[in-house]
Protein backbone atom coordinates (compact mmCIF):
# COMPACT_ATOMS: atom_id res chain seq x y z
CA UNK A 1 0.00 0.00 0.00
CA UNK A 2 1.01 3.56 -0.88
CA UNK A 3 2.04 5.60 1.67
CA UNK A 4 0.31 8.93 1.56
CA UNK A 5 -3.26 6.48 2.25
CA UNK A 6 -1.70 5.12 5.29
CA UNK A 7 -0.12 7.76 6.82
CA UNK A 8 -3.62 9.71 6.18
CA UNK A 9 -5.25 6.84 7.80
CA UNK A 10 -2.28 6.84 10.13
CA UNK A 11 -3.69 10.36 11.27
CA UNK A 12 -6.75 9.92 11.70
CA UNK A 13 -6.44 6.89 14.06
CA UNK A 14 -4.47 9.15 16.18
CA UNK A 15 -7.88 11.86 16.31
CA UNK A 16 -10.23 9.16 17.08
CA UNK A 17 -11.77 9.62 13.41
CA UNK A 18 -11.46 5.86 12.43
CA UNK A 19 -13.82 2.94 12.15
CA UNK A 20 -12.81 -0.21 12.87
CA UNK A 21 -12.61 -1.40 9.42
CA UNK A 22 -9.68 0.99 9.28
CA UNK A 23 -8.54 0.28 12.37
CA UNK A 24 -8.01 -3.55 11.23
CA UNK A 25 -6.71 -2.66 8.28
CA UNK A 26 -3.95 -0.25 9.63
CA UNK A 27 -2.98 -3.26 12.08
CA UNK A 28 -2.94 -5.69 9.16
CA UNK A 29 -0.14 -2.90 7.35
CA UNK A 30 1.82 -2.71 9.99
CA UNK A 31 2.00 -6.90 10.76
CA UNK A 32 1.45 -8.30 7.44
CA UNK A 33 4.07 -5.79 5.89
CA UNK A 34 6.17 -4.35 4.24
CA UNK A 35 5.93 -1.31 5.89
CA UNK A 36 7.17 1.97 4.69
CA UNK A 37 10.67 3.25 6.34
CA UNK A 38 8.54 6.61 7.00
CA UNK A 39 6.05 4.54 9.49
CA UNK A 40 8.48 2.27 10.67
CA UNK A 41 7.99 4.22 14.25
CA UNK A 42 4.42 2.95 14.62
CA UNK A 43 4.78 -0.94 13.59
CA UNK A 44 5.21 -1.96 17.03
CA UNK A 45 2.11 -0.38 18.59
CA UNK A 46 0.44 -2.21 15.64
CA UNK A 47 1.94 -5.77 16.62
CA UNK A 48 1.75 -5.09 20.15
CA UNK A 49 -2.08 -5.00 19.62
CA UNK A 50 -2.20 -8.19 17.43
CA UNK A 51 -0.08 -10.24 19.89
CA UNK A 52 -2.43 -8.95 22.90
CA UNK A 53 -5.21 -10.15 21.09
CA UNK A 54 -3.83 -13.80 20.84
CA UNK A 55 -3.33 -13.78 24.66
CA UNK A 56 -5.08 -16.48 25.91
CA UNK A 57 -5.80 -18.27 29.25
CA UNK A 58 -3.54 -21.31 29.62
CA UNK A 59 -5.12 -24.44 28.97
CA UNK A 60 -4.37 -26.32 32.40
CA UNK A 61 -5.86 -23.06 33.99
CA UNK A 62 -8.64 -23.55 31.48
CA UNK A 63 -9.46 -27.33 32.53
CA UNK A 64 -9.29 -26.58 36.20
CA UNK A 65 -12.11 -24.26 35.73
CA UNK A 66 -14.00 -26.33 33.62
CA UNK A 67 -13.75 -29.06 36.03
CA UNK A 68 -14.61 -26.96 39.45
CA UNK A 69 -17.43 -25.74 37.58
CA UNK A 70 -18.49 -29.72 36.21
CA UNK A 71 -18.48 -30.68 39.81
CA UNK A 72 -22.13 -31.27 41.40
CA UNK A 73 -22.94 -27.89 42.86
CA UNK A 74 -19.85 -27.36 45.03
CA UNK A 75 -20.01 -24.73 47.33
CA UNK A 76 -17.17 -22.71 48.35
CA UNK A 77 -17.81 -21.13 51.42
CA UNK A 78 -15.27 -18.65 51.79
CA UNK A 79 -15.29 -16.35 55.39
CA UNK A 80 -14.73 -12.80 55.96
CA UNK A 81 -13.24 -10.68 58.52
CA UNK A 82 -17.38 -9.72 59.10
CA UNK A 83 -18.36 -13.25 58.83
CA UNK A 84 -16.37 -14.31 61.99
CA UNK A 85 -17.88 -11.69 63.81
CA UNK A 86 -21.08 -13.14 63.19
CA UNK A 87 -19.91 -15.95 64.36
CA UNK A 88 -17.79 -15.65 67.14
CA UNK A 89 -21.49 -13.51 68.50
CA UNK A 90 -23.67 -16.76 67.79
CA UNK A 91 -21.40 -18.86 69.05
CA UNK A 92 -21.35 -16.36 72.70
CA UNK A 93 -25.57 -16.90 72.47
CA UNK A 94 -25.50 -20.09 71.99
CA UNK A 95 -22.26 -20.85 74.92
CA UNK A 96 -24.73 -18.80 77.16
CA UNK A 97 -28.22 -20.78 76.33
CA UNK A 98 -26.27 -24.36 76.77
CA UNK A 99 -24.97 -22.79 80.55
CA UNK A 100 -28.52 -21.78 80.98
CA UNK A 101 -29.85 -24.77 80.02
CA UNK A 102 -27.24 -26.95 82.44
CA UNK A 103 -27.54 -24.90 85.08
CA UNK A 104 -31.86 -25.33 84.65
CA UNK A 105 -31.66 -28.95 84.56
CA UNK A 106 -29.71 -29.05 87.65
CA UNK A 107 -31.84 -27.23 89.52
CA UNK A 108 -34.40 -29.72 88.79
CA UNK A 109 -32.73 -32.52 89.93
CA UNK A 110 -31.59 -30.83 93.17
CA UNK A 111 -35.20 -30.09 93.57
CA UNK A 112 -36.26 -33.82 93.18
CA UNK A 113 -33.75 -34.88 95.42
CA UNK A 114 -35.59 -32.48 98.27
CA UNK A 115 -38.90 -33.84 97.39
CA UNK A 116 -38.70 -37.25 99.78
CA UNK A 117 -42.30 -39.21 100.38
CA UNK A 118 -42.25 -39.32 104.41
CA UNK A 119 -45.24 -41.28 104.15
CA UNK A 120 -43.45 -44.60 103.65
CA UNK A 121 -41.81 -43.92 107.07
CA UNK A 122 -45.21 -43.01 109.20
CA UNK A 123 -45.16 -45.39 111.89
CA UNK A 124 -48.71 -47.60 111.62
CA UNK A 125 -48.21 -50.06 114.66
CA UNK A 126 -49.38 -48.87 118.03
CA UNK A 127 -46.61 -51.01 119.77
CA UNK A 128 -44.20 -50.00 118.21
CA UNK A 129 -45.32 -46.59 118.47
CA UNK A 130 -45.28 -46.74 122.46
CA UNK A 131 -42.40 -47.53 122.26
CA UNK A 132 -40.73 -45.27 120.27
CA UNK A 133 -42.30 -42.69 122.51
CA UNK A 134 -41.64 -44.05 125.42
CA UNK A 135 -37.60 -44.22 124.49
CA UNK A 136 -38.14 -40.53 123.33
CA UNK A 137 -39.63 -39.81 126.50
CA UNK A 138 -36.86 -41.85 128.44
CA UNK A 139 -33.87 -40.16 126.69
CA UNK A 140 -35.68 -36.70 127.52
CA UNK A 141 -36.19 -37.89 130.92
CA UNK A 142 -32.81 -38.40 131.50
CA UNK A 143 -31.68 -35.41 129.85
CA UNK A 144 -33.56 -33.63 132.72
CA UNK A 145 -32.46 -35.61 135.80
CA UNK A 146 -29.07 -35.07 134.04
CA UNK A 147 -29.91 -31.70 134.24
CA UNK A 148 -31.25 -31.60 137.67
CA UNK A 149 -28.10 -33.37 139.37
CA UNK A 150 -26.00 -30.66 137.79
CA UNK A 151 -27.91 -27.72 138.82
CA UNK A 152 -28.11 -29.40 142.61
CA UNK A 153 -24.21 -29.42 142.50
CA UNK A 154 -23.96 -25.93 141.65
CA UNK A 155 -26.18 -25.09 144.27
CA UNK A 156 -24.01 -27.17 146.68
CA UNK A 157 -21.20 -25.42 145.66
CA UNK A 158 -22.99 -21.29 145.75
CA UNK A 159 -23.57 -22.56 149.31
CA UNK A 160 -20.25 -23.57 150.17
CA UNK A 161 -18.49 -20.63 148.72
CA UNK A 162 -21.49 -18.61 150.57
CA UNK A 163 -20.02 -19.78 153.78
CA UNK A 164 -16.39 -18.88 152.94
CA UNK A 165 -17.83 -15.12 152.30
CA UNK A 166 -19.69 -15.07 155.81
CA UNK B 1 -30.12 -24.37 32.56
CA UNK B 2 -27.04 -27.23 31.61
CA UNK B 3 -23.55 -27.43 31.39
CA UNK B 4 -23.60 -27.67 27.91
CA UNK B 5 -25.44 -24.52 27.55
CA UNK B 6 -22.42 -23.08 29.66
CA UNK B 7 -20.14 -24.50 26.98
CA UNK B 8 -21.50 -22.69 24.42
CA UNK B 9 -22.57 -19.81 25.00
CA UNK B 10 -19.67 -18.46 28.10
CA UNK B 11 -16.83 -20.83 28.03
CA UNK B 12 -15.74 -19.50 24.25
CA UNK B 13 -15.08 -15.93 25.46
CA UNK B 14 -13.18 -17.20 28.63
CA UNK B 15 -9.70 -15.78 27.07
CA UNK B 16 -11.41 -12.21 26.21
CA UNK B 17 -12.56 -12.15 29.64
CA UNK B 18 -9.04 -13.24 31.19
CA UNK B 19 -7.56 -10.57 28.83
CA UNK B 20 -9.48 -7.63 30.28
CA UNK B 21 -8.66 -8.66 33.65
CA UNK B 22 -5.01 -8.89 33.21
CA UNK B 23 -5.30 -5.35 31.50
CA UNK B 24 -7.52 -4.34 34.41
CA UNK B 25 -5.40 -6.33 37.42
CA UNK B 26 -1.83 -6.56 35.14
CA UNK B 27 -1.11 -9.79 36.76
CA UNK B 28 -1.45 -13.01 35.37
CA UNK B 29 -2.22 -15.00 38.42
CA UNK B 30 -4.75 -12.54 39.82
CA UNK B 31 -6.29 -12.09 36.57
CA UNK B 32 -7.05 -16.08 36.27
CA UNK B 33 -8.57 -15.76 39.80
CA UNK B 34 -10.89 -13.02 38.96
CA UNK B 35 -11.92 -15.67 35.36
CA UNK B 36 -12.12 -18.23 37.95
CA UNK B 37 -14.61 -15.80 40.52
CA UNK B 38 -16.29 -14.55 37.38
CA UNK B 39 -17.20 -18.35 35.92
CA UNK B 40 -18.67 -19.39 39.26
CA UNK B 41 -20.97 -16.24 39.45
CA UNK B 42 -22.02 -17.17 36.04
CA UNK B 43 -22.62 -20.35 36.39
CA UNK B 44 -24.57 -19.66 39.76
CA UNK B 45 -26.65 -17.36 38.78
CA UNK B 46 -27.39 -19.85 35.36
CA UNK B 47 -31.09 -19.66 35.86
CA UNK B 48 -31.24 -15.87 35.06
CA UNK B 49 -29.44 -15.89 32.12
CA UNK B 50 -32.47 -15.75 29.81
CA UNK B 51 -33.27 -12.64 31.42
CA UNK B 52 -30.41 -11.02 30.26
CA UNK B 53 -30.24 -9.86 26.45
CA UNK B 54 -26.11 -9.94 25.76
CA UNK B 55 -24.51 -12.33 28.18
CA UNK B 56 -21.48 -11.82 26.55
CA UNK B 57 -21.33 -7.95 27.33
CA UNK B 58 -22.77 -8.92 31.07
CA UNK B 59 -20.19 -11.02 31.93
CA UNK B 60 -17.90 -8.72 30.57
CA UNK B 61 -18.95 -5.66 33.17
CA UNK B 62 -18.75 -8.76 35.63
CA UNK B 63 -15.14 -9.30 34.99
CA UNK B 64 -14.68 -5.30 34.89
CA UNK B 65 -16.46 -5.02 38.39
CA UNK B 66 -14.74 -8.13 40.04
CA UNK B 67 -11.10 -7.18 38.38
CA UNK B 68 -11.56 -3.66 39.86
CA UNK B 69 -12.74 -5.08 43.26
CA UNK B 70 -9.53 -7.35 43.26
CA UNK B 71 -7.46 -4.37 42.52
CA UNK B 72 -8.66 -2.10 45.39
CA UNK B 73 -8.38 -4.46 47.44
CA UNK B 74 -4.71 -4.17 49.00
CA UNK B 75 -4.38 -7.71 49.40
CA UNK B 76 -4.12 -8.65 45.60
CA UNK B 77 -2.38 -5.05 44.89
CA UNK B 78 0.78 -6.76 43.47
CA UNK B 79 1.54 -5.59 39.63
CA UNK B 80 3.76 -7.53 37.59
CA UNK B 81 6.58 -7.24 35.52
CA UNK B 82 6.67 -7.30 31.29
CA UNK B 83 9.27 -10.35 31.40
CA UNK B 84 5.93 -12.47 30.72
CA UNK B 85 5.66 -10.53 27.36
CA UNK B 86 6.30 -13.13 25.25
CA UNK B 87 8.22 -13.33 21.93
CA UNK B 88 6.42 -11.77 18.50
CA UNK B 89 6.16 -12.66 15.34
CA UNK B 90 7.12 -9.48 13.00
CA UNK B 91 8.65 -7.47 10.22
CA UNK B 92 12.02 -7.73 11.86
CA UNK B 93 14.55 -9.76 9.77
CA UNK B 94 17.82 -9.79 12.46
CA UNK B 95 18.02 -11.29 15.75
CA UNK B 96 19.07 -7.35 16.33
CA UNK B 97 16.20 -5.70 15.28
CA UNK B 98 14.29 -8.71 16.98
CA UNK B 99 15.43 -7.73 20.63
CA UNK B 100 15.17 -4.00 19.46
CA UNK B 101 11.78 -4.68 18.27
CA UNK B 102 10.78 -6.34 22.01
CA UNK B 103 12.16 -4.03 23.59
CA UNK B 104 9.62 -1.30 22.12
CA UNK B 105 6.90 -3.64 22.65
CA UNK B 106 8.12 -3.85 26.50
CA UNK B 107 7.83 -0.44 26.31
CA UNK B 108 4.66 0.25 25.17
CA UNK B 109 3.29 -2.81 27.55
CA UNK B 110 4.86 -0.52 30.56
CA UNK B 111 3.39 2.75 28.96
CA UNK B 112 -0.48 0.83 28.89
CA UNK B 113 -0.07 -0.02 32.34
CA UNK B 114 0.81 3.42 33.74
CA UNK B 115 -1.85 4.87 32.02
CA UNK B 116 -5.07 5.71 33.83
CA UNK B 117 -7.62 3.15 34.69
CA UNK B 118 -10.51 4.34 32.04
CA UNK B 119 -7.84 4.86 29.53
CA UNK B 120 -6.40 1.36 30.26
CA UNK B 121 -9.81 -0.23 29.66
CA UNK B 122 -10.96 2.01 27.01
CA UNK B 123 -8.03 1.44 24.49
CA UNK B 124 -8.41 -2.30 25.55
CA UNK B 125 -11.51 -2.61 24.32
CA UNK B 126 -10.90 -0.70 21.10
CA UNK B 127 -7.96 -1.99 20.35
CA UNK B 128 -7.54 -5.37 21.62
CA UNK B 129 -11.75 -6.31 21.47
CA UNK B 130 -12.65 -4.33 19.21
CA UNK B 131 -15.59 -3.14 20.23
CA UNK B 132 -17.58 -0.21 18.81
CA UNK B 133 -17.75 2.73 21.20
CA UNK B 134 -21.25 2.37 21.93
CA UNK B 135 -20.32 -1.24 22.90
CA UNK B 136 -17.29 0.25 25.44
CA UNK B 137 -19.88 2.95 26.49
CA UNK B 138 -22.80 0.40 27.79
CA UNK B 139 -20.04 -1.78 28.90
CA UNK B 140 -18.62 0.59 30.99
CA UNK B 141 -21.33 2.87 32.15
CA UNK B 142 -19.38 5.88 30.54
CA UNK B 143 -20.73 8.77 28.20
CA UNK B 144 -19.82 8.30 24.49
CA UNK B 145 -17.94 11.69 24.72
CA UNK B 146 -15.60 10.15 27.77
CA UNK B 147 -15.00 7.06 26.21
CA UNK B 148 -13.40 8.76 22.60
CA UNK B 149 -11.50 10.94 25.12
CA UNK B 150 -10.27 8.80 26.78
CA UNK B 151 -9.10 6.65 23.55
CA UNK B 152 -7.96 9.73 22.17
CA UNK B 153 -5.14 10.27 25.10
CA UNK B 154 -4.47 6.80 25.57
CA UNK B 155 -3.36 7.04 21.51
CA UNK B 156 -1.38 9.78 21.48
CA UNK B 157 0.60 9.24 24.70
CA UNK B 158 1.27 5.77 23.27
CA UNK B 159 2.09 8.22 19.47
CA UNK B 160 4.28 10.24 21.98
CA UNK B 161 6.32 7.85 23.39
CA UNK B 162 6.84 6.11 19.88
CA UNK B 163 8.12 9.20 18.16
CA UNK B 164 10.71 10.16 21.17
CA UNK B 165 12.24 6.81 21.70
CA UNK B 166 12.59 7.32 17.65
CA UNK B 167 14.77 10.31 18.53
CA UNK B 168 16.63 9.32 20.85
CA UNK B 169 18.57 7.26 17.33
CA UNK B 170 17.31 3.74 18.11
CA UNK B 171 14.42 3.92 15.77
CA UNK B 172 13.69 0.83 12.98
CA UNK B 173 14.36 3.48 10.34
CA UNK B 174 17.51 3.52 10.81
CA UNK B 175 17.53 -0.31 11.10
CA UNK B 176 16.10 -0.59 7.41
CA UNK B 177 18.34 1.89 5.95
Amino acid sequence: MEYQPIKNLLDRYFQGETTLEEEKSLRRYFTDGPVDERLQEYAPLFQWMVQEQGQQLADEKATGMMEQLARPEAKIVRFRSASWQWISRIAAVLVLLVGMWWAYQSQQQEDQTAAVDWSKYEITDERQALEITRGALLKASKSLNEGANAAANQMDRMQEIGKFFK
Amino acid sequence: MSLNTFKDAIWPIRDKLYRFALRIVKNTTEAEDVVQDVLSKLWRTRNNWDQIDNLEAWSMRITKNMALDHLRSNRYRRTEGVEQLEQVSSAATTPLEEVEQLDTMTQIQQLIATLPENQRMVIHLREIEELSYQEICELLDMPMSQVKTNLFRARNKLKTALLKRDSYGISTNQKSA
